[in-house]
């Protein structure tokens, strides 16, 4: 079920929720985790009922075998239900690339089986990885059969993130104080919910019916314009940024209206100043659950090697080279080509993994250096801001073009018409000046009408670009209230210009909230929901 | 091989202390990694290995995050060793 359906919207949530005051009222919170479990099973088999025994399967196994992981310790059964896990996402997942390509390297001529991949499952699959590494290391105080699939399917969170840990959702399910309807969390968890909701209808959407027949174009016949082909890729950029934020606010805001706090997902990712503060605000609790289950360990094993061996180990950030590639440039690399084959199946998602490696290497040996020659990490020039925020924002756009493409061809064509290589022809309205014309003219740039490009359409690009870099994000408006768990809002500029611009609940406020969301709404409900785009992953 | 909370604090100092460059650490449980400039997630790393090495210890995957804490870093250690 989709957050912004219909049914979710005006049957799912509404019902849901009064369920959850009823037993409450009844004095029956016991019964809350099970009505909220049978609640978000409900909400998984909207889509495919088929796939309901793969998730209830999954959870039975990881529960049973962490259980056993608690008395045992025993690596090998660890290792076992890592691979065990891992495994069901690969034959779901990369079946049909894996043999695709194992037919185009030996010429058979196979018919591959389209396996549909079940919605949610790279989510559930991490987080029961590190449910049972931490089981193995006897981190897990909390037992409760419910509890646990409460966490695992939590209807928030079960299809697109955020990634939570069981630490975190455990403790909460179990504390009464918490786990209950509170209407001052109430207030600001709807709040949130309609932001992402006009975020995602309003503002996603139309980025998407731009981006898509640019993309397409570089699929099928190729030969993208400059204009056109920035016209896409910016699209696609403001549509994933808005897409996913949304969801992201819906989802903890969902979480808010059941007085549980969900970790934050999302925080401005394109004001980032580097790559390595991009992942940290993009995405996060992927980048978390990345950073303490495959970077860390990997990180940690080939420092004990080296520590053995006694090679060289850093000392306050400074290394060798040789140590560099050893310690970071490879553990990174690794890292993100992990977590770019995890986004799907393709070579297209290969390259977008070993790109962002690449950038994070790049970024992390520029700092190296800085600390050999003891010069400051960081100017806050406003000069070097804009520059390091552009050019950190060209870096993803690049990467996301192979993220978005059909295939690897067709990104390579949408970069190349990016840099001109394609041609660059200017749209209509140029023409109209006799300068422009002149000087178009001595350059070798065309004027004509382009297909795939209206000039509303770049107007929207520059004005919400301008939101993107400029706003203070829903977090930080709403600081005074709590939202994301552990959400440290940073102070936004309107708020030290102004004294104050945060979220008080008043009567005018509720208003303007109520038009966006009037508005919001029945944009949702008068058109077929669109999926959001993390749901395939 | 058993040690006394001091020996721990003793030896998580000398380690600190090597891995940051400086003889200037004082520890006390509620230091975090917070108050010790330097210590990010490199040298978090780097400070694991070290203290794996001085106390003859082995830490896994999930203890990373709570050593970020000297207080259940020197407890983790207290109890690696008791076993």
């Amino acid at each position: 079920m989709l957050f912004n359906s219909s049914q979710f919207l005006l049957q799912f949530l509404p019902l849901t929720f009064a369920g959850f005051l009823l037993l409450h009222a009844m004095r029956l919170q016991r019964l809350v985790p099970l009505w909220l479990t049978a609640a978000s099973l409900l909400f998984y088999c909207w889509w495919r009922p088929a796939n309901l025994p793969l998730l209830m399967g999954s959870m039975v196994f990881n529960y049973v075998l962490a259980g056993r992981l608690m008395q045992s310790r025993s690596k090998a059964l660890l290792a076992a239900g890592v691979v065990a896990n891992l495994l069901l996402l690969g034959v779901f997942k990369y079946t049909g690339f894996v043999a695709e390509n194992l037919a185009w390297v030996t010429g058979a001529g196979w018919n591959i089986p389209h396996v549909i991949l079940p919605l949610a499952i790279s989510f559930f699959t991490f987080q029961q990885i590190a449910y049972l590494v931490d089981a193995h290391g006897g981190r897990i105080s909390e037992r409760n059969p419910i509890n646990y699939c409460l966490f695992i399917t939590f209807f928030p969170h079960l299809i697109a993130g955020p990634i939570t840990h069981h630490g975190e959702m455990l403790s909460q399910f179990s504390d009464q104080s918490r786990f209950r309807p509170r209407w001052d969390f109430v207030g600001v968890g709807l709040t949130l919910f309609l932001i992402g909701l006009f975020k995602k209808v309003v503002v996603a959407d139309p980025f998407g019916v731009t981006a898509s027949p640019v993309f397409a174009a570089a699929a099928h016949g190729g030969g993208v314009r400059f204009v056109e082909a920035w016209t896409g890729a910016l699209s696609y950029a403001l549509q994933l940024y808005f897409d996913f934020s949304g969801y992201s606010d819906m989802a903890i805001g969902l979480g808010l209206l059941f007085g549980i706090a969900l970790p934050l997902n999302f925080d401005s990712p394109y004001k980032a100043r580097n790559i390595i503060d991009f992942w940290s605000r993009w995405h996060m609790t992927l980048t978390r659950f990345l950073t303490a289950y495959v970077y860390n360990p990997i990180v940690v094993s080939l420092t004990r090697r080296r520590a053995e061996r006694r090679l060289p180990l850093p000392r306050r950030g400074r290394m060798s080279p040789g140590t560099f590639v050893a310690l970071v440039a490879i553990p990174t690399v690794l890292t993100m080509l992990i977590s770019g084959i995890w986004h799907g199946a393709g070579w297209q998602f290969v390259i977008f993994g070993l790109l962002h490696g690449l950038y994070l290497t790049v970024a992390h040996a520029w700092r190296t250096w800085r600390a050999h020659r003891g010069a400051p990490v960081r100017s806050d020039a406003p000069l070097v801001v804009v520059g390091s925020v552009l050019l950190t924002f060209l870096c993803v756009v690049v990467a996301q073009v192979f993220f978005r493409a059909e295939n690897v061809a067709a990104a390579l064509d949408m970069l190349r018409g990016m840099a001109g290589l394609n041609g660059i022809t200017l749209p209509q309205p140029f023409g109209a000046s006799d300068t422009v014309r002149a000087l178009a003219g001595r350059l070798g740039i065309g004027i004509a009408p382009l297909p795939l490009f209206e000039e509303s359409q770049a107007i929207r690009i520059v004005l919400f670009l301008a939101v993107v870099w400029t706003f203070p994000n829903a977090y930080q408006w709403l600081r005074g209230v709590p939202t994301a768990l552990d959400a440290r809002p940073r102070a936004s500029w309107v708020e030290r210009f102004t004294g104050q611009a945060t979220w008080q609940p008043s009567v005018a406020l509720g208003l303007a909230v109520g038009c966006l969301s009037f508005l919001s709404l029945m944009l949702a409900v008068s058109k077929a929901p669109t999926e959001f785009l993390y749901f395939r992953f | 091989m058993m040690m006394t909370q001091q020996q721990i604090y003793a030896g998580l100092t000398q380690v600190m202390c090597d891995v940051f460059d400086t003889d200037d650490i004082t520890l006390t449980p509620a230091t975090t990694a917070r108050d010790v400039a330097g210590w990010d997630s490199q040298a978090h790393i780097l400070l694991i290995v070290a203290a794996e090495q001085h106390f003859g210890v082995r830490f896994g995957t999930a203890d990373f995050e709570s050593m970020r804490n000297v207080g259940e870093f020197a407890a983790l250690i207290d109890a690696k060793l008791k076993n």
